[in-house]
């Protein structure tokens, strides 16, 4: 507890010194203790998880104030905690391009962003969380509105804070509800009381959670403010934002969610078709984009989706008293979230790094990174093949264990749930393939591909330890989750009891090397075996090469049907996704201009996802009425207001006995 | 010759007045630069001509068919055509980087060219694109360049035909009847019917073969591979038939200033009664059977579709101008052929690929029923007839396979002083461009193939 | 009836040759050779040249010779002198350089490394449209020199072969020594037709740089305007080594 204690007074610290001390000394000190402080909470997740089985609070425990650190809380803060590792090492480095003035905005944001996450986490009181949710939510709106250089900040903050709030204020609704069903706002009490409602209630809750939980990690419709705002926002503190604090809305549902609505099974249908849904088409968006951030972003709405396809295999789990399907699909939706955090930071800090190093963050202008900087083109191919869901690396292991979990549709025996099952598989079938073609232009076009543009003297920022050291710890541990899977169930096992109340032992057969559930030996895959094959085989390959090859032959230029090489003769990111978004148009609508000015064609396309903006509108549109209607009202005339008084007077004597009786 | 104020004036009036401008070309008789404009009234083609000063109006604004000859004017007689919409240059190889006129970094430039993959000639195409379609296309031409016209001059008149075949080696056969044909109105003569006949029997077979290389070519772009053999191997017959007559596959060395250069008639009549049979009934087969897949055509119905205004308008001919339903065929109107035809010509309205496919289709068909009337009517008549050289100009064409083939010849003190030619792929390829609007990669070789362009013309 | 069937029943078309005997009609104008006749000329009477556009003809003293490579066949001088200019129809006219003994052992000794099937690269460098042609008959029904383990390519560098035709243009020069340079060793140029082997009848024009051996170093020219198909076989054959070229002796 000490160590949690700790890590919330470090991040404080760290967001006050950012501010108080002047110029880059306070960004430095800022991120130092942003690292110090992920220290601190990896301590304390340590102690969560090896601790006992129940929570040690502490304060009092009816008190407002009440922590709480349970193996769940302890899990999701040793991932924030390495995140704000990674991120606050990064951060020692130079000031990046994309951050405002001598950015100490960046890092006091990165702070505050902490904090807030860690205390959601470690709530053990509603009005806590809720007001660490709170915080959060003006935390990122602090980071994307003024800790970034982007044009359309103030915009994408403004969407933000709109969408977070009208989430939270469905939150606010459900476990205000709750907590007077509980009769008492403590944490475990209020799950309870959720577990223990009647069905009309309890799904309206259930359902007000999920939207709640499900804008902050992006479920769709709620993900609109995704792209834009973590475009705007430095992508040091988007490295926090999405690979950190997006996981206090997997706590959420993990904490309020999975083990409330174990009699639901709809509400674990629900999940599934959404979550699957979100998977799919954030993935198919982020395909048509050219922006790196927005890029990222999107794939994030991809792994949110598939998290809570993980968490909805785990309702339907319980709902059918299966304790295995249940554990086993809380493991995999653990693992994913541990693969995608240390991915998605790690990519944010390589699109900095980027950044810095081309003066671009747009997918068609990158190129030549492969030459200039090999590091670093290793550390984006690692996030990439792992965002991808390429083995050996981390994403494949979480996928693999989604698809698994996907397929014992068979042994649910329900119609409803075989159904669901398999058409939430097809879909996250479709997503994986997508984010394949998604990650390869990634990697194809803006990493391995030669310079885009003619002048490119300068070479960016001035290399740095600290950030080096960033990126290979972030490589590290992407390899590490995927390769060492087995290890990293061994750690969530105890987590898993506290949610799916399943023995560990049941749940996972997570002995090294094999990853296999407990299925009667339905199937099973070795990371660490396929990792040695492929360095093997690799190295197999080498030696024959380097064998039998003639001796080296001539180096020649590019072919280019008899003309000189140019570096504009390569494909662009928008040709080489064009069949994707050709056959997904349905839900893409792109849109193409191409005006003729003189001489030149200005060529732009867009799309308008389906779910987007305009659906929104759609939305809005009936509220825009009210209010147009309801200003009428609003005449400015005091005779006008003394009536509405007058008549409201009569009306509450009117109906004063009768609510009385009431 | 036509004074130069008034020169532009009466040729735009003429063309008001329903004329078809078939050609634009600039000569130089001693220091002075004399522009001609080739009108084609009522059937009959004529000739308007002026000197030209320092600047003349250009048509092009309101007749896009004389834009492309101003064009190449105006870069290679340094004549200054005034109003001319500013274009990249049609005679120079720019380098690739100046035909770039997307400003995105969406779009990549693909260079198309001028290796081109498979057995094709020369050309070098900028095309940028954002995934499959054409954005913005710019060929660049001139890439074969030989000067051939200049090579023509103080070339011995009976060895000039050889010079004309060399302008393309596939059409061989029309090109040396059209300068021949320019050469005798010339010098006042006219080959015998006998010489005539067996010309036209030439340029029918020359059409044939190269109807069925562009449909061969098609058919090996749709990937239908038997297709494709029998079509190559109808086309090789007639090259054996061709050789087994006269000696070249292309039938090249048989048309001279006066007839043909032996008794070329009996050769071909004595081979078509072994062979023609035998070449006609596989040829047709093959070819109908080709129209009538339907893999075939669907790739090609909609695809460089060409709209019958504009095909008229920038002065299309041959088969690309018949398949947008603009008529165009000169061996209904002056009377080289060997008999007046009827007018018969095979027009289709849809002025897609598929419609220039079966124009062809049906002028394979029209040139066989020639070849055979040619062959039975047997007139007589020496195989050559001399002249006495005098001096003069004239202009004459032939319906080439691709389509309406003119040229000019002007002879000064007994030698060959000027020789023009327009090849009817220069007259047709202002039209590529635009039909490649709103079709993607794939249907590129489809086009290519249906307006069967023979660059060497064009490049001269 | 199906294509395949159509196919099947149009029968087998194609030749045997290399490995049997094929011939060209008795009009084909193959060769045009010089005759040196019982009488001899009588000193100073000129042998018709200047009847020959490509001056192919060279008049040396009361005899000529024809030069094959510069000659493309129209036929003009068997038709002025029919008595001393004769039209042969071998199509087997495909040459190597003439000397030294070692370049054509260095090219034999290149050419066994190429194994027993190559991939053909074409460049047009500024030809009349006829010699593409031709090359492209070689892979139809009647010639089929996919049997003889002769493919095309459409990139360089999978190339063993380069054959270009016609003369080389200005524009031209650069694409092609790209080509060239493009394809990895060992790698074999044929010029093909008769502008390409020696510049024909554009030999001194200024749009044109030169034939194709000013430009790359050629290992067997093809003679012909255009040359047949068979011609291109034999030309082919010899490049592999499988064969000799006209007028090479037996080693």
């Amino acid at each position: 507890m000490i160590w949690l204690l700790a890590a919330l007074a470090l991040s404080a610290l760290g967001a006050v010194a950012s501010i108080l001390v002047p110029s880059s000394s306070g960004r430095f000190a800022g991120f130092l203790l942003l690292a110090a402080s992920g220290i601190a909470a990896l301590a304390a997740a340590t102690h969560g998880l090896l601790g006992p089985a129940e929570a040690t609070v502490f304060g009092a425990a009816q008190s407002h104030f009440a922590l709480r650190l349970d193996p769940v809380a302890g899990f999701f803060l040793a991932v924030l905690g390495f995140v704000a590792v990674t991120t606050g090492l990064y951060g020692l480095g130079p000031r990046s391009s994309d951050e405002r003035r001598s950015g100490r905005t960046a890092s006091a944001t990165a702070c505050a962003v902490f904090f807030a996450a860690i205390l959601a986490c470690a709530a053990n009181d509603i009005l806590l969380f809720i007001f660490a949710w709170e915080m959060l939510a003006l935390t990122f709106y602090w980071a994307i509105a003024y800790s970034g250089v982007d044009q359309n900040a103030p915009r994408a903050a403004y969407l933000t804070i709109v969408v977070t709030h009208v989430a939270g204020a469905c939150l606010v609704a459900a476990l205000l509800v709750s907590a007077r069903m509980a009769g008492g706002f403590s944490v475990p009490s209020v799950v309870a009381a959720i577990s223990a409602m009647a069905p009309p209630e309890a799904g309206t809750v259930l359902i007000l959670l999920l939207i709640g939980f499900g804008a902050k990690f992006g479920l769709v419709p709620m993900h609109v403010w995704m792209p834009n705002g973590y475009r705007a926002a430095p992508s040091v503190v988007t490295a926090l934002m999405a690979g950190g604090a997006l996981n206090v809305g997997f706590y959420g549902v993990t904490r309020f969610i999975v083990p409330a609505s174990s009699v639901h099974l709809w509400v674990g249908i629900v999940a599934i078709l959404a979550g699957s849904l979100t998977a799919f088409l954030g993935i198919l968006w982020a395909s048509a984009r050219r922006d790196l951030r927005s890029l990222a972003a999107l794939s994030s709405v991809e792994n949110g989706g598939l998290i809570v396809t993980a968490f909805g295999i785990a309702i339907v789990g319980g709902a059918l008293h299966d304790p295995l399907l249940q554990g086993f699909a809380v493991a995999a939706a653990f693992v994913q979230i541990a693969a995608h955090a240390v991915a998605k930071s790690t990519f944010f800090l390589c699109i900095s790094a980027i950044g810095d190093a081309c003066e671009t963050r747009s997918l068609d202008r990158l190129g030549g990174i492969a030459k200039r900087l090999p590091g670093l083109a290793v550390a984006v191919l690692f996030c990439g093949m792992s965002l991808a869901a390429l083995p050996p690396l981390a994403g494949f292991v979480g996928e693999w264990l989604i698809f698994e979990a996907l397929m014992q549709a068979f042994r649910t025996g329900s119609v409803a749930c075989e159904v669901t099952f398999t058409l939430g598989g097809a879909l996250i079938g479709l997503a994986a393939g997508t984010a394949v073609v998604t990650f390869t232009k990634v990697l194809g076009i803006g990493v391995f591909g030669a310079e885009r543009t003619e002048k490119r003297e300068r070479s960016g920022a001035p290399r740095s330890f600290a950030r080096s050291l960033a990126l290979v710890l972030g490589s590290l541990a992407i390899a590490g989750v995927g390769i060492d899977a087995s290890g990293l169930l061994q750690w969530i096992a105890t987590a898993i009891d506290g949610i799916a109340k399943v023995p560990a032992s049941l749940a996972m057969t997570g002995t090294f090397p094999l990853v296999q559930p407990t299925f009667g030996g339905f199937s099973s895959i070795s990371p660490v075996g396929l990792g040695l094959t492929i360095v093997f085989f690799s190295a197999i390959f080498w030696l024959i090469s380097r064998l039998f090859s003639r001796p080296a032959g001539r180096y020649g230029e590019v072919w280019t049907s008899g003309e000189p090489y140019r570096p504009w003769t390569q494909y662009s990111g928008t040709g080489f996704v064009n069949p994707t978004r050709v056959i997904f148009d349905v839900a893409l609508r792109t849109v193409r201009t191409v005006d003729k000015e003189g001489e030149t064609f200005h060529f732009s396309s867009d799309i308008r996802p389906l779910l987007d903006l305009p659906f929104y509108r759609l939305l809005a549109r009936p509220f825009y009425a009210i209010s147009r209607a309801v200003r009428a009202t609003q005449s400015g005339v005091i005779a006008a207001y003394l009536s509405y008084i007058l008549a409201f007077t009569i009306v509450l004597l009117l109906l004063f006995p009768s609510l009385r009786r009431w | 010759m036509i004074a130069p104020s008034t020169l532009q004036a009466t040729v735009r009036r003429r063309i008001d007045a329903g004329a078809r401008l078939a050609w634009i070309f600039a000569d130089r008789v001693g220091s002075e630069a004399i522009l001609c404009y080739v009108i084609e009234e009522g059937g009959k083609l004529q000739t308007l001509s002026g000197p030209v000063f320092e600047s003349v109006r250009s048509l092009a604004v309101g007749l896009p068919a004389a834009a492309w000859y101003e064009r190449e004017i105006s870069e290679r007689w340094s004549v200054r055509f005034e109003n001319l919409p500013p274009n990249p240059p049609l005679t120079t190889v720019l380098p690739a980087e100046r035909l770039r006129f997307v400003d995105s970094s969406e779009v990549s430039t693909l260079l198309y060219g001028p290796v081109r993959s498979g057995i094709v000639e020369s050309v070098r195409w900028v095309v940028e694109t954002a995934g499959e379609d054409f954005i913005s296309v710019y060929p660049s031409m001139w890439l074969k360049h030989r000067g051939l016209e200049a090579r023509f001059v103080n070339v011995p008149i009976a060895l000039a035909p050889y010079v004309a075949e060399h302008v393309s080696g596939a059409s061989a056969s029309s090109h040396a009847a059209a300068f021949c044909r320019a050469t005798e109105m010339l010098l006042g003569i006219e080959a015998s019917e006998r010489a005539r006949a067996a010309r036209a029997v030439l340029v029918e077979f020359e059409r044939i073969h190269q109807h069925l290389d562009s449909l061969a070519k098609l058919a090996e772009d749709a990937s239908l591979s038997v297709g494709s053999a029998q079509m190559f191997a109808a086309k090789e017959r007639v090259h054996r038939l061709l050789c087994e007559a006269t000696g070249n596959r292309f039938a090249r060395g048989s048309i001279c200033v006066g007839g043909t250069r032996f008794d070329v008639f009996e050769r071909l009549r004595q081979t078509c009664v072994r062979e023609l049979d035998g070449l006609q009934k596989h040829a047709l087969s093959a070819v109908d059977r080709l129209v009538s897949t339907q893999s075939l055509m669907d790739r090609l119905i909609g695809t460089g579709t060409i709209a019958h205004d504009d095909a008229a308008a920038a002065g299309a001919v041959g088969p690309t101008a018949r398949g947008s339903g603009v008529s165009c065929d000169v061996r209904a109107r002056d009377g080289y052929l060997f008999t007046p035809l009827d007018s018969r010509e095979a027009l289709e309205g849809g002025g897609d690929a598929a419609a220039r496919t079966l124009v062809r289709v049906a002028e394979i068909r029209r040139s066989f029923q020639l070849v055979r009337n040619a062959l039975d009517a047997n007139p007589g008549g020496p195989h050559c007839t001399s002249a006495r050289p005098t001096d003069g100009e004239a202009v004459a064409r032939v319906e080439s396979p691709q389509g309406e083939l003119l040229y000019f010849v002007r002879i000064e003190s007994g030698a060959i002083a000027r020789v023009a030619v327009r090849g009817a792929s220069f007259a047709n390829w202002p039209l590529f461009i635009p039909s490649l609007r709103g079709n993607i990669f794939t249907d590129f070789s489809f086009i290519e193939h249906s307006f069967g362009a023979l660059q060497s013309e064009v490049d001269r | 009836m199906s294509w395949l069937e159509y196919g099947l029943r149009g029968g087998i078309l194609t030749t045997h040759y290399p490995h049997g005997d094929d011939r060209m009609p008795d009009a084909y104008r193959g060769e045009i050779e010089f005759v040196e006749s019982a009488h001899q000329a009588a000193a100073g009477e000129r042998i018709v040249a200047d009847v020959c556009l490509s001056h192919a003809i060279a008049d040396e003293g009361g005899s000529a010779r024809v030069d094959s490579l510069r000659c493309f066949r129209c036929g003009e001088c068997t038709r002025v002198a029919p008595e001393r200019f004769l039209n042969r129809n071998h199509f087997e006219v495909a040459r190597v350089a003439e000397s030294p003994a070692s370049v054509l052992r260095a090219l034999r000794k290149r050419l066994r490394s190429l194994g027993r099937s190559i991939h053909l690269r074409h460049v047009d460098a500024g030809s009349d449209g006829s010699e593409e042609q031709e090359l492209n008959a070689i892979f139809n029904p009647f010639y089929d020199a996919n049997r003889l383990g002769v493919f095309l390519t459409a990139s360089p560098r999978h190339a063993d072969m380069l054959v270009v035709t016609g003369a080389v243009t200005k524009p031209m020069l650069e694409p092609l020594q790209r080509t060239f340079a493009a394809m990895p060793s060992p790698k074999v140029v044929i010029a093909l037709g008769t502008t390409a082997c020696s510049g024909g009848i554009f030999r001194d024009r200024p749009e044109i740089v030169g034939p194709v051996d000013a430009v790359l170093p050629v290992d067997v020219w093809i003679p012909g305007a255009p040359p047949s198909p068979l011609s291109i076989l034999h030309g082919i054959w010899v490049a592999l080594g499988h064969t000799l070229a006209h007028g090479e002796v037996g080693a």
